[in-house]
This record gives structure tokens, sequence and C-alpha cells, in this order.
């Protein structure tokens, strides 16, 4: 079905309106028009060029592009921004991977691709050519040290860390070895040549607990860069700047000393050609319980038992009931007050010092009752003796094992 | 024969007593907080001037204690009388100081704290929380032959309290 065109109106424009008129100005319109057009396309490519480039990376962060060297005046360039703790702590491998030394990797054969160049490690994680690694130092301030759970050897770290370096760093991945970090991260400085973040954590130091209650803990926070090996990134410790803060207290306990140090090592071959070291840093806090604490809490109750069970030991004979009753609740007492200290510690392969002076009183409380005991199987002609024996060889005898307990 | 136990037991009596007053005689020389005064020469490691305009205003003080081994420094902060009279004081010079070191019964260990710094006399106000001392001895920390770190060691050993006794703590 043919459908008529209706008449072209440009026929019934005036004069003045007429095609030939208008031709300027269509040209004009055009020109803006494809003008637009131009702009527009021009956002659109720097727009998805920004998407599929993802975020700016620092050229002085980005590992040099593929068949290119990095660039020296990296240091120049503008600072990057300080991303969202969260976001940075998350993007900061996937930021990096397309620039990371394992994309330079090739695999023709499959498997684990390595460098064609090679180089001091045949990981695909190192870094292919020969330049010298940036060396960081690594600088710590411990705000403070809470929370410290003997059972589990857990403890709660806030601390400042800062890494300092002459040329610009690669973009740090810190993984804690020990722990976790809080989301709560603060980053306070991300420049390339200097970084100083604020970290919260949960750390786990397993304890020793051989000498509890006088015991004293190595609490440690171990940090790892997870994404490069030696052959990039080299730690070592500020030495004047491994600190505590001030009025910085760990509850219960008195600081010993503070250790800072770095650790290059590798881990056990997880693919092949896993031949990667990695420098992590290892800072220590030793702590020690209060001493007065401890002996009240241990030592004195421990005694108190041994001494009133010994006091049976001055029961005649003739009042054996007495005597031999006088034992049992200081067992009682004794194998509570064990249960209790117990409860506060974790499973041990060993015995503590408290479990050996608990023994102790244990071999005390039992002297006394084989005092007792030698009476009832004695004639009863020669009970005086034993009582005379028993009065002077148990309390003696329960000094020597309680002796023995207290110092092996 | 209850004569001679009586004679006995007030015989022990006195002893325990004629005990009891010489613990307490000790005690009260040893723990009476008799200030004890030391002469020492401390160096300024940084000067912070802060407050009123125009005139002297209150001073923060980092001093170390240069006679010392290992790290001692004390962050001090002076009122405007001292600064008034210290006058133009820089990072890097060495002063004389005088150290009182008494127990504190209220913290239950001794403590240091300067009298005089340069030719000024200065009374630490115990309140001011910006006041504080820093104690370690550090050293190098090696493995396998090679320097890997340190090790700062804040018990304040014998060597260090023999040498600046004001630094003992217990």
């Amino acid at each position: 079905m043919a459908v008529e065109r209706p008449a072209r109106k440009t026929a019934k424009l005036p004069p003045m309106l007429s095609p030939r008129a208008r031709t300027p100005r269509r040209k004009g319109y055009r020109r803006t028009l494809l003008g637009l057009l131009i702009l527009a396309l021009a956002v659109l490519v720097t727009v998805g060029g920004v998407i599929l480039g993802g975020p700016d990376v620092d050229p002085a962060f980005a590992a040099p592009p593929r068949g290119r060297p990095a660039s020296g005046d990296a240091q120049a360039s503008p600072p990057t921004p300080v991303a969202p703790p969260d976001a940075q702590a998350d993007a900061a491998p996937d930021d990096a991977s397309p620039t990371e030394a394992i994309d330079l990797a090739v695999a023709p054969d499959g498997g684990v691709p390595s460098h064609p160049g090679g180089g001091a490690f045949r990981s695909p994680f190192s870094r292919p050519g020969s330049a010298a690694p940036v060396r960081v130092k690594v600088a710590m301030l411990v705000n403070s040290i809470d929370e410290y759970d003997v059972k589990t050897g857990t403890f709660t770290a806030d601390f400042f860390v800062s890494f300092t370096s002459h040329e610009p760093m690669p973009p740090l991945a810190l993984a804690v070895a020990n722990g976790k970090l809080d989301d709560g991260k603060e980053v306070l400085a991300d420049k390339p040549t200097f970084k100083l973040y604020r970290l919260t954590g949960k750390f786990k130091s397993p304890p020793n607990l051989r000498k509890y209650p006088f015991d004293s803990q190595d609490l440690k926070i171990v940090l790892e860069d997870d994404l490069h090996g030696t052959d990039q990134v080299r730690f070592s410790i500020d030495k004047e700047r491994v600190q505590l803060g001030r009025g910085f207290r760990a509850l219960g306990w008195n600081v010993l000393y503070l250790d800072g140090r770095t650790l290059s090592q590798s881990y056990p071959d997880r693919f092949e050609g896993d031949d990667l070291y990695y420098s992590r840093l290892v800072f220590t806090i030793g702590v020690e319980r209060f001493a007065t604490s401890a002996v009240f809490k241990v030592f004195v109750p421990a005694f108190v038992i041994v001494i009133i069970s010994l006091l049976g030991m001055w029961v005649p004979p003739e009042e054996m009931e007495v005597r031999s009753n006088a034992g049992a609740p200081m067992l009682a007492g004794a194998v509570l007050f064990h249960f209790a200290l117990m409860q506060e510690l974790p499973a041990t392969s060993y015995l503590t010092r408290a479990d050996k002076v608990m023994l102790g009183v244990y071999v005390a409380l039992a002297l006394g009752m084989i005092s007792t005991w030698w009476m009832f199987i004695v004639k009863e002609e020669h009970m005086p003796n034993v009582f005379r024996i028993a009065r002077v060889l148990v309390p003696i005898l329960s000094a020597l094992v309680m002796a023995a307990a207290v110092w092996l | 024969m209850s004569g001679e136990i009586s004679t006995m037991n007030a015989q022990i009596v006195r002893s325990l007593a004629a005990l009891a007053c010489l613990a307490l005689g000790a005690c009260a020389l040893g723990c009476s907080g008799k200030p004890v005064t030391y002469e020492t020469k401390v160096q300024v490691v940084q000067v912070q001037r802060f407050g009123s305009q125009g005139g002297p205003g209150l001073m923060d003080l980092e001093l170390k204690f240069s006679d010392c081994p290992g790290d001692a420094r004390r962050v001090v902060r002076a009122d405007k009388t001292f600064t008034q009279c210290i006058g133009a004081i820089k990072a890097g010079d060495q002063i004389p100081a005088t150290v009182s070191h008494a127990w504190n019964a209220e913290r239950g260990n001794y403590r240091a704290d300067f009298t005089k710094i340069g030719a000024c006399a200065i009374k630490p106000d115990p309140k001011e929380e910006a006041n504080y001392e820093l104690v370690q001895v550090c050293t190098d920390l090696q493995a396998t032959g090679v320097t890997v770190g340190v090790h700062c060691d804040r018990t304040r050993p014998k060597e260090l309290v023999a040498k600046c006794p004001w630094l003992r703590r217990n």
C-alpha cells in the first residue's frame, strides 16, 4: 500500500526561510551537533578507559609496564589519595595485579609460569631482571596491648608502623602472619617513599608456662608483605624507632623488653619453583607477670594448706579420730585450689611451676596421712613413739618437699 | 615451774618486741621517702616553647641523661618562671641538673624528679601528663653473626642503676 508523502513543507515556507536561506544556519547546527558528538565521544572514551583500566595507579607504585623499564621520575608524581582503609586493603592486590611480576611471567608449555630472562629466583612472583630491591626502614610504636589471654595465647594490639625508603616502594600488601588485622586500619600517610599506618588487630603467641606463675611471655606481632619477595622489597628495622607509647600498660604484666627484627624466609614449596624469599618483620614485647600477685595467688594458699595440715601432727594418739580427719579437708581444699588454677591455663605437655608446688602440697598431705596410718598399724604401746617421730619428721620432710617443689 | 615459764614468756615477748622495733626502725629509715639528691648532666634533645604572647610561656624540654648508659630521657613541662629563668636554650646544649630521688608511697616505687636544670629551679607538676620518662638499653640483635634488628631492655639493669642511681625504681 502506497503511502502518499505529504508535500514538502519547505515549499510553503516564506522566502526568508527557504532552503537556500537556511543553509548557513543548518551548517551552524550541524557543526554544533558534530562538536557535541565529538565531545560526548571523548567523554565516553575517557570514562571507558578509566573503567577498563581500573583505578589510577601512581606511576611510582606501579611496576614497569611490559617490556618497558620503570620511569625514573616516579617520585615527582602527585601523591596518591588515601583510600578508605577497607577499600585499600581489599583492592591493593587487585590494583597491583595487572602490573605485578607474575603478569610478566609466561608459561609456553603450561604449568607454573616463569620469567623468560630468568633471575635470582625461579618463582613467577619474583621480579625479572637484576634491579636491586627497595630497602625499607620500618619503625614501630606500640600504643597498647590488651586482653592478653594466657589460655588462648591471644592479645589485641594497637600500634603505628611506618615504612621509609629512598626509592619508591611498590604497593605493600601487609599481612599478619600470627593473627588478623581489624577493619579499622588507618592510613595516615601513603607516599611512594613513606607510609604510616595505625593498625589494630588480634594476635596469637603461644605461651610458655613452665615457670607459671613466675612466667614471662613473648607477645609477637609478625608482619609480612604478601606480594613482594626479597628481590623487590627488603625490610630493615629502624633501631632508633622501635618504641612503646607513652603510658603504655599491659594490665597485670611488667614490660621487660622490646624487640624488632627482620627475617628473610621462604615457604615450604606451595608449587613447582616456589623458591622466593619474603622479608618478615617480627616485633616482640617481652612481659612478665607481677611477682607479688603471683606469690599471693599461688604460693601463699599452697603453703597455708600445708601449714594447717601440719597442725594435725600435734594431735596426740588419744585423739586418733581428730587426727585422721585433719588431713581430709586440706586435701579437698588443695584439689579445689589446683582445679581453679588449671582453669586459667591451657593444657600443657609439661608441669608448670604451680603444678609442681601443688604436687609438693599433695606429697606433704600424704606424709601427714601416712604418719596417721602408721599409728593405726603399730601396736598401741608404740604409738607415742610414732607420734614423736612423726611430729618431727613430717614437718621436716614437708618443708624439704615444698622447697624442692618451688626450686626444681 | 610456772614462774620459770612466765619469766621465759616475758623474755620471749621482750625479744619479739625488740625485733619488731628494729624492723620498724629499719623500715622507717629505708622506706621513709627521704629524698636523695644527685647532680648530673643532661643534654637538651628538644625545646618546645608555647603559651603566652610576647612574654615567656610554658616550655617542654626533652632531656637526655648523657652520662647514663643506654637511652634515658625525660620530657618535662616547665612553667613560666622557669622559662623566664632559663632563657635561650637550644637542642644539643649540655647543662647540669639536680635530681631528687625518693620513695613514692602512692605509686609504690622510687621516683626521680628534677629540682634544678641549669641554674634554674624547677618543680614539675605531678599532675602534668606531658611529663614522662623513657629508660631503655638497646643493643643490636644478632642471628648467625648478622645484625637483624634491635633489642631494647626496659628493666633498668644493675649497671644502669649503679651509674645513675636516680633511675632506680624498685
